[in-house]
């Protein structure tokens, strides 16, 4: 009986040891994004630029998130420095940002967060000059993923914001 | 070489999904019960239903088992004349239930009686009366006294259930009794439907949709179809929650420029701001006196679940393992919160104190979301996924087994008990 619970216990932690490699992918992750929103900053020059020649519509409009987090990383901050720059040029332009989560963790908090993201884009944007009464935000939570299987890669793509412009 | 590789990764895989929650199992054994239903032969058809609707709503209570008649020594003919207590102990019958069923002027008209052999004790004579078109809410009435003169609880056989269906890019709201009958849409193509909560009275459901493209809260009354909106800020409009008393709706605003609780008083139709924190604070849930809000917050770093006075204090922390908290519902009795918890990639649906002790997983699964107390509180609907697919499942409160409530190729989320 002990000796089986001994055998059990030892599978467990083996288990435990499989599940934590996985998981260090996950936080390794997150992490870098964490540490990488530091240099935020310094991307000012982005906007002086567009004075002298007007800044082109940025390819992208999405920029994505780690786990149950909605600060921004320096691809992300990048992307927006772009769009700040073309929405300082185009004065008129009303944007929306949707914010999405991944399909893990509760559909309601997830809502929360995704407002979370959209809200972060939102004053990002907002500190380059662009006037906070031309964006709107809206969250879907997990309710609209762009990648319905599971898996890092297909989550990674689900935790995003967009800016739409209708 | 084939067979000791085989072996021990058989064994991880089955470990590594039940390794991080305990389940809660109580010792308790279902009660046996002797039904019996006496009718004339005409009333054939009636008579199978009693005893039909009676087994399953006791049975599915997992409080109780239902004997086979087959085993039952003595005759309806006996029975009814005079109970015999010890034709019942032989067969092991904890309760017997006799049901007489009559036709009086146009009327369903019920004698029950429900016995303790064991005990050598009568616990209840009483006769019910019902038009004819309504025997089966009667029959579930039937369950309802049986189980409180047993168990001194409250039955919750004569309640209602919501849910939420997808199908495609719209939603339903679905109506049954909670034993799955008189299934319908009582609401369709919804764009986006979160968190239908039902009001006290149960006239009405507020919920939460997206109307182009934009979230809003709305009162759908199910009496007349209408929806009334009463929450459109700028932002999140989410999770609403009626108070006890039906006075209030509690849910999530964010135009403030985060996400915090918001109280809406139906009466005045204002709202006031209930908490003020700078992250993520959702998914209010009323205590049973009204007087506390439990809520999800990230003020330490992760979802955590706190409680906070309705009429204003300091919030405190309420979940205290792991290190994802969500979804607090607070059960109808105020002793026990239930909500979703996960440890590594695993959830459970758990219940604790309301001080946070006592921690009780009673089910795990993929996507578990959405708890939902009973009326009176000894079980509770969860949504969970299974190939890809919702489905909403029941469990005892008190620890026992999940079972499926709706059907495996129907998508279902977002249950919501009747709240009597």
């Amino acid at each position: 009986m002990k000796l089986n619970k001994l055998f059990f216990v030892g599978l467990a932690s083996f288990a435990l040891m499989a599940a934590g490699c996985v998981k260090h992918e996950v936080t390794t992750d997150g992490a870098s994004t964490r540490g990488a929103s530091t240099h935020v900053s310094s991307t000012h020059s982005a906007a002086t630029h567009s004075v002298k020649s007007l800044a082109s519509k940025p390819a992208s409009s999405s920029v994505y998130f780690a786990f149950d987090s909605a600060a921004l990383d320096a691809a992300g901050s990048a992307t927006l420095d772009g769009y700040a720059a073309w929405l300082n040029d185009h004065g008129a332009v009303s944007v929306t940002i949707e914010g999405n989560c991944d399909q893990r963790g509760s559909r309601e908090y997830n809502l929360a967060l995704g407002q979370e993201r959209a809200d972060s884009v939102k004053a990002y944007l907002a500190a380059r000059g662009v006037s906070a009464s031309h964006i709107d935000t809206v969250s879907f939570g997990e309710e609209r993923p762009v990648c319905s299987g599971t898996g890092e890669a297909c989550w990674a793509q689900n935790r995003h914001a967009d800016i739409v412009s209708r | 070489m084939y067979r000791l590789l085989f072996l021990p990764l058989f064994f991880v895989s089955q470990l590594v999904y039940a390794v991080e929650f305990d389940i809660y199992q109580s010792d308790y054994k279902p009660l046996n019960i002797a039904l019996m239903v006496d009718a004339s032969p005409d009333q054939e058809k009636q008579q199978a239903l009693l005893n039909h609707v009676i087994k399953h709503d006791l049975e599915s209570s997992q409080s109780f088992h239902a004997l086979n008649e087959v085993g039952f020594l003595a005759s309806p003919d006996e029975v009814f004349k005079q109970v015999d207590y010890d034709d019942w102990r032989i067969i092991g019958a904890d309760v017997l239930a006799l049901c007489k069923l009559t036709e009086k002027g146009g009327l369903w008209h019920v004698d029950l009686q429900v016995y303790q052999p064991f005990q050598g004790k009568r616990l209840l004579k009483q006769s019910f009366e019902v038009k004819k078109d309504a025997l089966r809410s009667l029959v579930h009435q039937l369950s309802d006294q049986i189980y409180q003169a047993v168990l001194n609880i409250p039955g919750y056989f004569s309640s209602q259930l919501l849910y939420v269906t997808k199908h495609g890019d719209k939603s339903d709201l679905m109506y049954m009794d909670q034993d799955g009958y008189n299934l319908q849409a009582v609401g369709t193509d919804f764009t986006l439907l979160l968190s239908p909560d039902w009001s006290p009275n149960g006239r009405f459901v507020a919920l939460n949709t997206y109307v182009g493209n934009r979230p809003r809260l709305e009162i759908f009354d199910l009496v007349t179809g209408k929806r009334n909106t009463f929450g459109r800020f700028h932002g999140l409009n989410s999770t609403p929650e009626y108070s006890p008393d039906g006075r209030f709706i509690a849910a999530t605003l964010s135009w403030t420029g985060n996400s915090d609780i918001h109280i809406y008083d139906i009466k005045s139709k204002k709202w006031r701001q209930f908490t003020h924190y700078r992250g993520i604070d959702t998914t209010p849930t009323w205590s049973a006196d009204g007087k506390w809000l439990a809520f999800t917050s990230d003020r330490s770093g992760s979802p955590q679940i706190y409680r906070k006075p309705v009429a204003g204090g300091k919030a405190q922390r309420i979940s205290l393992k792991a290190s994802y908290n969500t979804s607090p519902v607070w059960s109808p009795k105020g002793n026990r919160i239930a909500f979703i918890t996960k440890k590594k990639w695993e959830y459970a649906l758990a219940t604790m104190r309301v001080d946070g002790t006592d921690v009780r997983y009673l089910a795990t699964g993929q996507a578990i979301e959405s708890p939902s107390w009973s009326p009176n509180g000894q079980m509770l609907l969860y949504s969970a996924e299974e190939h890809g697919m919702r489905r909403i499942y029941r469990v005892p409160s008190w620890g026992g087994k999940p079972v499926p409530i709706t059907a495996a190729n129907h998508d279902a989320s977002d249950p919501a008990w009747s709240r009597r």
